[in-house]
């Protein structure tokens, strides 16, 4: 998957954080944000920028907020009642939360990939067409190609080429995450959420959706919520460490894995965290 | 203990099984009473005869299984899409508390006797087809919309089930792609709930198959084959519960066989909702 020591890995990583920091490139940026749910306070004052075609690693304990963060940025948390959101999430420097803003439009360019793999029960070819379809799209050769060109995206053309049109919950649980992906391909987004993605997935499947998620972010930017340490050392650029609804760190992935600079992200990483 | 829990195991083996052995029963015996008749003219005279006149030993029932055919197929016209219909906007859209006191009311329709649906249908329905379409008003389609609002209940209740089983990820799968409600309920919800749907409809087929008093009061109940919706017809239900009270010999035979057909079809169509049921499943 990667070549050459880690120490050369960092060095690039390192390097190429840099780069994007000083050309301020900065594809979501959430400004104080807070979430009440209900009573509670789950989200508090979070500040954090994401950058563009880099794959940020949401970490932190169980219930400490980052799905909510990650549904966040697609405004997934609008479907449950008594949300309360204050604050700004500003995508490409413009306030999703704004009222003008269309949520289908926003959903498109930020698209969404959740923990357990949610392949409709319609065929294969349907589950990917679905997305241009919702925005609109309906012309049979274009359809064709989308679905054609996200599933070659995402490596699962050869496998599926031939039965296009059989159910896709007769796909492996791998392989239909695979297809949820490419469905989210398919809508041309600019960024891709990631929901644990793999927690679901065995070894093989979820090394796949690793370097999967490394082809993508040379045109996507991609947020990961992750439960796995290993998967976020590994996979990500850039890792954000949240604990009780605050971001306690935040940094490039090499940073934060070797040298921690507050001691609960020690204490995580190294597995001393309950 | 032990013993006392053999005999609540055995009286509720009995108890279960007397239930199968009245159904048991009852085929046994519409069978012996009617096969002999079918047997002497021939499955297929019986049938496909056309002509139904008892006093000169003629006992076609063609024209009552096309009479349950178009107005079952009536009541299906009427009463799914309707029935369709509320089911979404109960499952789908309606805030929770609108959706339990719609549920509720529509439960209450089932419960009204069908003897009532009648009444009404014959007071208000007959006179408004005989004036504004022709005809004398009973009719196939008085029967159907009759039967259309009778079966409502049934296509509501098992496709409002139908809906809230469909997994709450395909709608949140479907919303993060950017889908308004309506598209989420058509590209997803609906082709997940098909099954289901077909369900409903066949047991609501089964239901308006089987009314009797409702049928019996709008359709008018004339033997001939109906040419046309607005002419009136007669049901396999509506023959037997017309004529059993004078029937004797050949001719309550003739009901009896009348009653075998009548089960076989709706044995079929129990069958098939479940095969459709299970088909969901995998």
């Amino acid at each position: 998957m990667f070549q050459g020591s880690s120490d050369d890995r960092n060095e690039v990583q390192r390097w190429y954080v840099s780069i994007m920091e000083q050309k301020n490139d900065c594809k979501i940026r959430i400004d104080n944000l807070n979430l009440h749910f209900a009573t509670n306070h789950v989200l508090k004052g979070i500040n954090l920028n994401i950058t563009r075609n880099l794959i940020t690693a949401l970490i932190g304990p169980s219930g400490c907020g980052k799905s909510t963060l990650l549904k966040c940025l697609n405004r997934m948390n609008d479907i449950l009642s008594d949300v309360r959101i204050e604050g700004q999430v500003l995508l490409e420097n413009q306030d999703i939360y704004a009222d003008t803003v269309d949520v289908s439009h926003l959903r498109k360019r930020v698209g969404m990939v959740f923990q357990r793999p949610v392949a409709f029960p319609i065929s294969i070819y349907e589950n990917v067409a679905s997305a241009p379809r919702v925005h609109g799209v309906s012309h049979k050769g274009t359809l064709n190609t989308i679905v054609q060109a996200s599933l070659e995206r995402v490596g699962l053309w050869d496998e599926v080429a031939d039965k296009l049109h059989k159910s896709a919950l007769s796909l492996s649980l791998g392989q239909q995450q695979q297809l949820c992906i490419a469905r989210v391909i398919a809508s041309e987004p600019e960024v891709i959420l990631l929901d644990e993605p793999c927690s679901a997935l065995d070894p093989m499947s979820t090394m796949k959706i690793e370097e999967l998620m490394r082809q993508l972010a040379k045109n996507y930017t991609v947020v990961i919520v992750t439960h796995s340490m290993q998967q976020a050392a590994r996979a990500s650029d850039y890792t954000v460490f949240m604990l009780g609804g605050e971001i306690i760190e935040s940094g490039p992935t090499a940073e934060i894995f070797t040298s921690p600079r507050d001691t609960r992200t020690e204490d995580y990483i190294t597995g001393r965290f309950r | 203990m032990h013993r006392s829990e053999t005999l609540v195991q055995w009286s509720l083996a009995v108890v279960a099984l007397s239930a199968i052995a009245v159904l048991a029963l009852i085929i046994i015996f519409i069978f012996k009473e009617g096969s002999p008749i079918i047997a002497r003219l021939g499955i297929a005279q019986f049938i496909t005869g056309t002509k139904w006149s008892p006093t000169r030993g003629m006992f076609g029932i063609l024209p009552m299984i096309l009479g349950s055919v178009w107005v079952t197929l009536g009541a299906l016209i009427i009463g799914v899409p309707i029935g369709l219909a509320t089911a979404i906007f109960l499952a789908e859209m309606a805030p929770s508390r609108t959706s339990q006191i719609l549920k509720s009311a529509i439960q209450l329709l089932a419960g009204i006797p069908s003897v009532v649906f009648g009444f009404i249908g014959l007071i208000i329905l007959v006179p408004l087809i005989r004036k504004w379409l022709g005809g004398p008003g009973f009719s196939v389609l008085a029967a159907g919309i009759v039967l259309g609002i009778m079966i409502l209940p049934t296509i509501v209740s098992v496709c409002y089930d139908v809906f809230k089983a469909v997994p709450q990820a395909y709608r949140e799968g479907m919303l993060a792609l950017g889908a308004t409600r309506w598209q989420t309920i058509r590209m997803v919800v609906l082709p997940a709930a098909r099954p289901g749907i077909i369900a409903a409809v066949i047991l609501g087929m089964g239901r308006a198959v089987g009314e009797t008093m409702a049928v019996i009061m709008v359709a008018g109940n004339a033997t001939k084959i109906p040419i046309s919706p607005l002419a009136p017809v007669r049901t396999l239900t509506s023959n037997i519960a017309l004529e059993m009270g004078y029937a004797v010999g050949e001719h309550r035979e003739a009901l009896f066989a009348t009653g075998i057909v009548l089960f076989v079809i709706i044995a079929l169509l129990n069958t098939l909702a479940r095969l459709v049921a299970r088909v969901e499943k995998v």
